[in-house]
């Protein structure tokens, strides 16, 4: 019983482990969307006041 | 080997067969404590993971306030565009709760196996598994049995009650399901779960969030509670088997019931939860629609009659809604079986109380097997319905400070580990035994022959014959003797075994036991005949008994050296040192010009005290004598500086005051007497005080001591401790027993097994002398002749 047990919980982490491995990796994937968005406002934002500024 | 070159003695009846039922409960114990574990490693790894993922979305929860408040600021995103990048993490959010979900679906699959079964159980007990209901028929005609092995998952259910409620409650869905409501869940429930989250499930989740530690805290507590609550001895069920059938089977009948009405109570709440939030979600679609359609005054106009249907449809809705929350459900009562079967118990134990026994159940329950296998609770209960007798062993443990009898004065003043010992052997062996069971026999034998005491062969043989194996069995010193273990009846006979005064540690056993399992001699029914209540066992030779069957008294109070254990200072060799600075003081007290007098007047109230000071129920008449005797006490406190109340006891005692004025008169008229002198006698007195030696400065109560020295080496802690209070140790098994309830008493001396109670000389007593007596010839030739 207490093999079988043990092996169960061995079982039982693996799937957590790669549960919470997959987390962080989507989490990354999130986090990279928003900055990529942010940076490209960013970007936007240079661009329009640099026209702003050739405007002048 | 001696136990090969012995022919087998007829022994006693000790094995009981285990009962099959019996070793099936016990594995079946295992597997519930086991898939315990498993379940609770199930639920934190579950647990976890929800954590994980929240941590997580709170995170990126972040990150989007973040990337809100730069688009306002910067104010160069397209709102559509903004709506993409979120959806996509919204779209990323849901991935994570499917990888949550598929990881906790499968971590249920390895963990939650048997409480799924469980469940199933709980869900559907009008129809209950044809195994299961062919076991209830055939083995108790009412469905017990099954209840029996299922009283633990009763008592799961309660102590995971508030699972169970948020299962039934609000939190339904947080419970692992079974397949059948997992797929009507999936029919009934697709279209809200599609539709998101609701205000009450939001709720919900508020609460969820604060939930787990507390659960996971409260589960904690409660598997404490679980591990220290005691299982119901099997003898109890077995008596309620034999004496109450029909209770037992109308019991099971009502839980059954009890336990089917309280599963159609969880299934009407689960019914009624989904229908509200059915409902609630009808409604907040109607709201939404009319909100929509009331968006501006054309609208209005335009979508008037849709608006007024709509509203009626939305008021006979929240009508329904508000009527649905007025129904009234009684919660489920899961704690109602529990205190059915307690109940129930509860009355067996009484009965058991007052049951008539037999012989048979004697020997049945007074197995050395079945009384080792009890706790200290179970043991007493035990007691209740049998004689109540016990005969006790003290033990040799610490400084040997006393002696009762001038024959029997082996080891005085000298330490020893007897009790030690026995722990770490486990049993309570004769003192023949307890070297028979050595590897290294002869040289053990020889050891017990102390053949280093002997000049030469024909001395030892002759001694040993003479004495050992040769004399009338039965005579102290004989075979018969040596080999049996040796108790009191009703009382400890530390006065002439015991070690330290206010130390003894003591072992104790049902004369029940004793009676129907092994041979003896003498009588196992009352106290009393001094140093003649001396009761020989024969434990089967060398086997000797299992402490687990008894019971083992140690004091609690006593104050005793960390190292040692001993209450008193001990040197490098193990030694006690005497008390000098006690001896000098009492002796000034003798040298005084007054001492004749003194004793002349504290004698005239001290023989007639009849109790010691310090008990705690003095008689009007001893107080008075104390009040008269105060006077001397204080003078003894400020005149010669004795505060320790056993020396002022001492100094003020009759009979110390008796010879010791004796021993002055003779000094004075210049007698001698070669037996005692004032010094001797002041000896004798520190002595019957236990207060000759100096005691232990490092001090640690007694049960400090041998708590700490059991967690050492858990295994070898006997299963039964009593831990008792005082000074004596007798008195100390009085109490247990009325505490206890332990009352029941015999008329017969041999506790109604007349073929177990022999004389000293039977074969049943000297069985294995023939050998020994072989073994020591040999030890002794090979001792006075070595082979070369």
């Amino acid at each position: 019983m207490g093999n079988q047990l043990s092996e169960k919980i061995k079982k039982m982490e693996e799937i957590y482990n790669l549960a919470v491995a997959k987390i962080k990796e989507l989490e990354l994937q999130q986090k990279k969307i928003i900055n990529d968005f942010i940076l490209k406002l960013k970007q936007r934002k240079i661009k329009e006041i640099k026209k702003d500024l050739a405007r002048q | 080997m001696f136990e090969e070159e012995l022919p087998k003695q007829e022994q006693p009846e000790l094995q009981v067969e285990p009962d099959k039922e019996e070793a099936e409960e016990e594995i079946e114990t295992k597997e519930t404590d086991d898939f315990e574990d498993l379940q609770q490693k199930t639920e934190a790894f579950e647990s976890g993971l929800e954590e994980e993922k929240e941590h997580s979305q709170e995170k990126i929860q972040n990150e989007l306030a973040n990337l809100d408040k730069s688009a306002i600021e910067l104010d160069t995103s397209e709102p559509e565009e903004l709506e993409s990048v979120k959806g996509e993490v919204v779209r990323i959010e849901e991935e994570k709760q499917g990888i949550v979900d598929g990881a906790e679906e499968q971590i249920r699959q390895e963990g939650y196996t048997r409480e799924e079964e469980k469940f199933e159980k709980i869900e559907e007990p009008s129809v209950p598994s044809e195994k299961g209901e062919e076991k209830i028929e055939g083995e108790i005609g009412g469905g017990l049995k099954e209840l029996e092995s299922k009283k633990e998952e009763i008592e799961e259910s309660e102590n995971n009650k508030e699972q169970v409620k948020e299962r039934t409650d609000e939190k339904f869905e947080e419970r692992p399901m079974s397949q059948t409501e997992k797929e009507k869940e999936e029919e009934v429930g697709k279209e809200t779960k599609k539709e998101g989250p609701e205000p009450t499930k939001i709720e919900d989740k508020e609460k969820i969030e604060e939930k787990p530690k507390e659960a996971e805290l409260e589960k904690e507590e409660k598997s404490k509670e679980k591990t220290k609550k005691e299982k119901l001895p099997q003898f109890i069920k077995e008596f309620s088997k034999k004496e109450s059938p029909e209770e037992r089977s109308k019991l099971a009948q009502e839980i059954w019931q009890k336990r089917a009405e309280n599963t159609g109570r969880k299934k009407e709440m689960f019914k009624r939860e989904k229908e509200l939030q059915e409902k609630l979600g009808e409604i907040q679609g109607l709201e939404q629609t009319v909100a929509d359609l009331s968006d501006n005054g054309i609208s209005r106009l335009m979508n008037y009659f849709k608006l007024r249907d709509l509203r009626e449809q939305l008021a006979g809705e929240k009508g329904v809604y508000e009527e649905k929350q007025k129904e009234e459900i009684v919660p489920p009562d899961m704690k109602e079986p529990k205190r059915m079967l307690d109940n129930f118990y509860a009355e067996q134990k009484k009965k058991w109380e007052n049951a008539p026994y037999t012989k048979e159940d004697i020997t049945k329950y007074f197995s050395e097997e079945h009384l080792a296998s009890l706790s200290l609770k179970d043991y007493a209960l035990l007691l209740k319905r049998f004689p109540g007798e016990m005969v006790a062993h003290v033990t040799r443990q610490g400084i040997r400070d006393h002696v009762g009898m001038v024959y029997h004065t082996a080891g005085e003043g000298a330490y020893a580990e007897g009790f030690m010992k026995i722990v770490e052997d486990g049993r309570l062996r004769s003192p023949l035994g307890v070297y028979l069971i050595e590897n290294e026999k002869e040289k053990a034998v020889t050891r017990f022959l102390q053949l280093d005491k002997f000049q030469n062969k024909e001395e030892a043989l002759n001694y040993h014959l003479a004495t050992l194996t040769e004399t009338r069995q039965g005579e102290a010193g004989s075979y018969a003797d040596r080999m049996a273990v040796h108790f009191a009846t009703e009382e400890v006979a530390d006065c002439y075994y015991g070690s330290e005064k206010g130390n003894e540690i003591f072992i104790t056993y049902p004369s029940a036991h004793i009676a129907s399992q092994y041979y003896f001699s003498g009588q196992l029914k009352e106290s009393g005949g001094g140093y003649w209540n001396d009761q020989w066992v024969w434990a089967n030779e060398e086997r000797g008994m299992d402490l687990n069957a008894g019971l083992v008294f140690i004091p609690e109070e006593a104050k005793v050296d960390k190292k040692t254990g001993s209450r008193y200072e001990l040197d490098e060799n193990k030694n006690p040192v005497k008390n000098s600075e006690y001896q000098a003081t009492f002796r000034k007290v003798v040298d005084s010009a007054d001492f004749h007098n003194f004793t002349k007047q504290v004698m005239e109230i001290t023989g007639e005290l009849n109790q010691h000071w310090d008990e705690p129920n003095l008689s009007s008449r001893n107080q008075e004598l104390l009040e008269k005797l105060e006077p001397f006490r204080q003078k003894l406190e400020h005149g010669f500086g004795i505060t320790d109340r056993r020396l002022q006891h001492s100094v003020l005692d009759y009979y110390n005051l008796f010879s010791l004025d004796i021993q002055k008169r003779n000094q004075e008229e210049g007698k001698e007497d070669p037996a005692h002198s004032i010094d001797s006698d002041i000896e004798g007195a520190l002595q019957k005080e236990g207060i000759l030696f100096s005691e232990a400065k490092d001090t640690i109560s007694s049960k400090e001591f041998w708590e700490a020295r059991f967690a050492e080496n858990p295994t070898k802690r006997p299963s039964k401790i009593v831990y008792y209070k005082g000074l004596s140790p007798t008195r100390a098994l009085y109490e247990w027993q009325e505490t206890q309830g332990i009352s029941r008493k015999v008329k017969d001396k041999d506790i109604g097994f007349p073929e177990r109670h022999i004389e000293r000389g039977v074969p049943q007593a000297t069985a294995g002398l023939d050998r020994f007596k072989i073994l020591a010839e040999k030890v002794i030739n090979n001792y006075f002749e070595p082979r070369i």
